[in-house]
């Protein structure tokens, strides 16, 4: 492998990898707008030059691959006035509406301009205007903006195949754009304006909502699908304003899809649980948590003693955490109707996969693999291949279902029937539907920005999501609802907290790790049902 | 690849002749799989319809298998493509040094206003186009207006009527 | 114990200062009149005092007293919802909803620009943050109000405050 010295600091880089990557490696940053590390390399930005001993002209870092002995320079006078000097270009003609652009606080030009910048502009004459351009389902092109790093264009040939990016014209006439009448509505397009470098291509939905300084970022699990990708909540005021792809080669590289961008919306949704309910005369009415908790568990408690604890039956949905799954199971257990334990599927969609091998998966809820795993290890062998089997609920006195916001629509209507049927239908979950229509009592519980705990995903990468904010209202935590319940039938759970369900959890199943452990970029389960087929 | 090709047809119009579509897709099926066929099979389809209208790059674009992004992008980039219809006879104004100081700015101006059309523009009944050029080489003779290959010298405002009749003269076809 | 300073001694020092009251001076009558005299000199003389309300103060040019959102040449708030002026607060007492403009010409405006007055400082970071000059702060200083509410002034009181202010042009007094 050669060795190379940049800044008279010594490394040995990986063969064919190129001079930024090696200073990434040493910690010594070069600027850069078109290098991406998911696409392709362009060296079209002009930024990153620096000085090669024996090379007459600054080489492109980003572009110029590593060779035995070389000597690089990034903080010579020279390398400056390049820097400068591209500095200077970039902003002949870029428009300084920072004030009004949603770009600023997070542009990379803005941020470059201060650093290697002149801070002034030598350039008196008349700057190109553009109009914006409505090109996509969520996507405005301020041209004006572009400084041509052509990430957008190699973003929609590489990666989401589509190509409907181009370079049009010439010279200082230069502009990315559509072709007349095409537009960018395929689902990865949301990405083209979290790779712009500066504010040429926004999303409309989160267009001027916020300051990007004002919000604040939670790492968390994407929960519209069962790639489970990583993702940044950014929010801000308990609300959250919008989704970004966190970076995880395990899982979903750099990349997001826009079903699950989009997805936030329902955690500030009207239809969100906010209050316990409890039906009185027939109508569901608001009550009091304890009151909920204490009529509800009065009842469990009734229908085994007189109808024996085959009469009650337990769903659990695949939006619940591996923790929540696990607290669920146990409260089945110790009930004893761990043969009436079913998972409410997630909803299915198309698979989708794009050119750059993203995939959208066709469960479009976040835990199907986990939930299952968890009930798998409780459940007795011979009822495990009925662990789907919703319509076998069919009859049952008493329900405890915990619904997702994910889950299949025709499921929930079968459970809907099978609740109204019931003598007793405990209904918990965090948004309105036909199931919490048709329950005896509601329990409102939280969504996945506002809890903690992991996720399995589809190729069994275990996955840690992290509380942005409460749930609204007087909803509460998922995982303490079951937990109380459990206390008030009268079988305390042996854990209190999710961190130490996380632990029990990784004592128990095979391959499973607790959640401090998960790291950022998940655990990869080596034993997973799924081969862990994993891409960068 | 060509998954935006959705709106196929929608630009045919009936511009071109059946005769001219089957000329554009021999080029194009001539062509298909060559890497680096693009500009050479842009120029023969020019050749043929005279212009490169949206209809026609989506139907090159699709039948090269190449994004109609890069099809738009090599026909904004070279100025020897055009998008929009030329006419029989083709007014190129110089608007050089030497020719702008002998007054260059008012010939355009005045053939503007006869020809009824700005530069990069043709005429309703596509006898003319106009197109300025910076410089043609004769900055002895200016101000220079080329017509077709012919070259014009000393053109004055005055002059004009002479020329842009002498051509619509030669096209009986010409209604005005 | 040397170094100690002698604050007992001082303190009788002090003590000892103080006048020793004779018979005149137990009376009070020559103090009394010496102060009264004093009051009615200040009859004669040019009043300091001012009839407020009726009178008002004429304030320093750089005064910085209730804010104003500027109208731009054709009438329409002035201020592009850039968030700087909430950002640079320190009172944290701006609230701002940004939305596209309705307007060709105009990218971003305000839907909502709330200050609320008690909140405030009137520290002027607001007016010297914002880059299209949109807010600034008036001369006017007597704000009134039944409830905490009433002054939290919203977008169209800031705007009612510039045309009441307007004639005496930009408030740009330090440049």
């Amino acid at each position: 492998m050669p060795v190379i010295r940049i800044d008279q600091r010594e490394i040995e880089a990986d063969e064919g990898t190129t001079i930024m990557q090696a200073a990434d490696k040493l910690g010594i940053f070069i600027p850069r707008y078109c290098y991406h590390p998911g696409l392709s390399i362009a060296g079209c930005c002009r930024i990153c030059g620096v000085e090669v001993e024996d090379s007459p002209k600054l080489l492109m870092a980003c572009a110029t691959p590593v060779k035995e002995g070389m000597v690089v320079r990034t903080d010579t006078e020279r390398v400056k006035m390049g820097q400068r000097a591209v500095e200077e270009f970039l902003l002949l003609n870029h428009p300084l509406d920072c004030p009004v652009c949603d770009q600023a606080g997070e542009c990379v030009l803005q941020d470059y301009s201060f650093t290697y910048g002149f801070g002034e502009s030598r350039f008196r004459e008349q700057k190109i205007k553009q109009r914006k351009k409505d090109v996509g389902r969520d996507l405005l092109l301020y041209a004006d903006r572009c400084i041509m790093c052509t990430r957008c264009v190699r973003f929609a040939h590489e990666v989401s195949g589509h190509d409907q990016v181009g370079v049009f014209n010439r010279g200082a006439h230069t502009e990315i754009g559509v072709f007349p009448g095409i537009r960018i509505d395929d689902l990865l397009a949301g990405n083209i304006a979290d790779i712009c470098p500066v504010g040429a291509f926004l999303s409309k939905d989160f267009l001027f909502k916020r300051r990007v300084w004002e919000l604040k970022s939670t790492k968390s699990v994407c929960p519209a699908c069962s790639v489970g990708c990583s993702v940044l909540l950014d929010h801000a005021d308990g609300r959250i304003h919008r989704l970004r792809p966190r970076h995880n080669p395990n899982v979903n590289g750099h990349w997001m899809c826009d079903i699950g961008r989009m997805d936030y919306k329902m955690v500030g949704s009207a239809d969100r649980l906010k209050k316990p309910l409890a039906r009185k005369n027939g109508m569901l009415e608001e009550i009091s948590w304890s009151d909920v908790i204490a009529y509800a568990s009065g009842r469990i408690r009734q229908i085994i003693t007189r109808h024996g604890a085959d009469a009650l039956a337990f769903v659990i949905s695949s939006d619940a955490t591996n923790e929540e799954a696990l607290t669920f199971a146990k409260l089945a257990e110790k009930t004893g109707s761990l043969q009436n334990l079913r998972l409410l599927s997630g909803k299915r969609g198309e698979r989708i996969e794009f050119a750059g091998g993203f995939v959208i998966e066709s469960d479009r809820s976040p835990n199907e693999h986990g939930v299952l795993d968890v009930l798998k290890e409780f459940m007795p062998r011979e009822s495990q291949e009925r662990v789907t089997d919703l319509g076998s609920l069919a009859g049952k006195r008493g329900l405890y279902i915990f619904c997702g916001s994910h889950s299949d629509r025709g499921s929930i209507q079968l459970l809907a029937r099978a609740a109204a049927a019931a003598d007793f239908a405990l209904v918990h979950g965090n948004v309105s539907s036909p199931l919490t229509e048709a329950a005896t009592m509601v329990l409102p519980g939280a969504a996945y920005a506002e809890k903690e705990g992991t996720y399995t995903n589809l190729r069994g990468v275990i996955q840690r999501i992290h509380p942005a904010f409460d749930p609204p209202g007087d909803a509460g935590h998922d995982f303490d609802i079951v937990l109380q319940i459990a206390g008030a039938i009268g079988n305390s759970l042996p854990f209190q907290t999710v961190a130490a369900a996380s632990a029990e959890l990784a004592r128990r199943l095979r391959g499973y790790v607790s959640m401090e452990q998960t790291g950022d970029t998940g655990w990869v389960n080596p034993y997973s049902r799924v081969a862990g087929a994993t891409k960068g | 690849m060509n998954r935006e090709c959705t709106c196929e047809g929608k630009g045919v119009n009936d511009e071109f002749t059946a005769e001219q579509w089957k000329l554009v897709d021999d080029v194009v099926r001539k062509y298909r799989g060559k890497p680096g066929a693009l500009i050479p099979v842009l120029e023969e389809v020019q050749s043929i319809t005279g212009y490169l209208p949206e209809s026609m790059q989506r139907r090159v674009a699709k039948g090269l298998g190449i994004p109609l992004s890069q099809v738009y992008g090599v026909v904004t980039f070279y100025s020897f493509f055009t998008m929009t219809p030329r006419g029989k006879h083709q007014v190129r104004v110089c608007l050089g040094t030497a020719c702008h100081v002998r007054g260059a700015k008012r010939v355009l101006e005045e053939m503007e206003r006869k020809l009824g059309i700005e530069p990069g523009g043709c005429t309703d009944d596509r006898q003319f186009s106009l197109d300025l050029v910076r410089c043609v080489g004769a900055c002895g003779l200016g101000p220079v207006v080329v017509v077709d290959e012919e070259t014009h010298k000393q053109v004055k405002v005055a002059k004009l009527d002479a020329i842009v009749d002498k051509y619509r003269a030669e096209s009986p076809t010409a209604e005005e | 114990m040397d170094e100690k300073p002698d604050t007992e001694g001082k303190r009788e020092e002090i003590v000892r200062e103080a006048h020793e009251m004779n018979f005149i001076d137990r009376l009070y009558l020559p103090a009394l009149l010496k102060g009264l005299a004093d009051t009615f000199r200040h009859l004669f003389e040019e009043k300091f005092t001012i009839e407020y309300p009726e009178q008002k103060r004429q304030v320093y040019p750089r005064y910085r007293g209730l804010h104003r959102l500027n109208k731009d040449e054709l009438g329409r708030v002035k201020c592009v919802a850039c968030f700087m002026c909430s950002t640079i607060c320190p009172a944290r007492c701006i609230y701002i909803v940004g939305a596209e403009a309705p307007w060709p010409d105009r990218e971003k405006y305000p839907v909502r620009f709330d200050i609320d007055e008690l909140r405030c400082i009137y520290c002027g970071m607001c007016e010297e943050a914002c880059p299209v000059e949109a807010i600034e702060l008036t001369e006017i200083y007597d704000m009134v109000g039944a409830s905490r509410k009433d002054l939290i002034y919203n977008k169209e009181m800031l705007l009612e405050i510039y045309d009441r202010t307007k004639e005496k042009g930009g408030m740009k007094k330090w440049i």
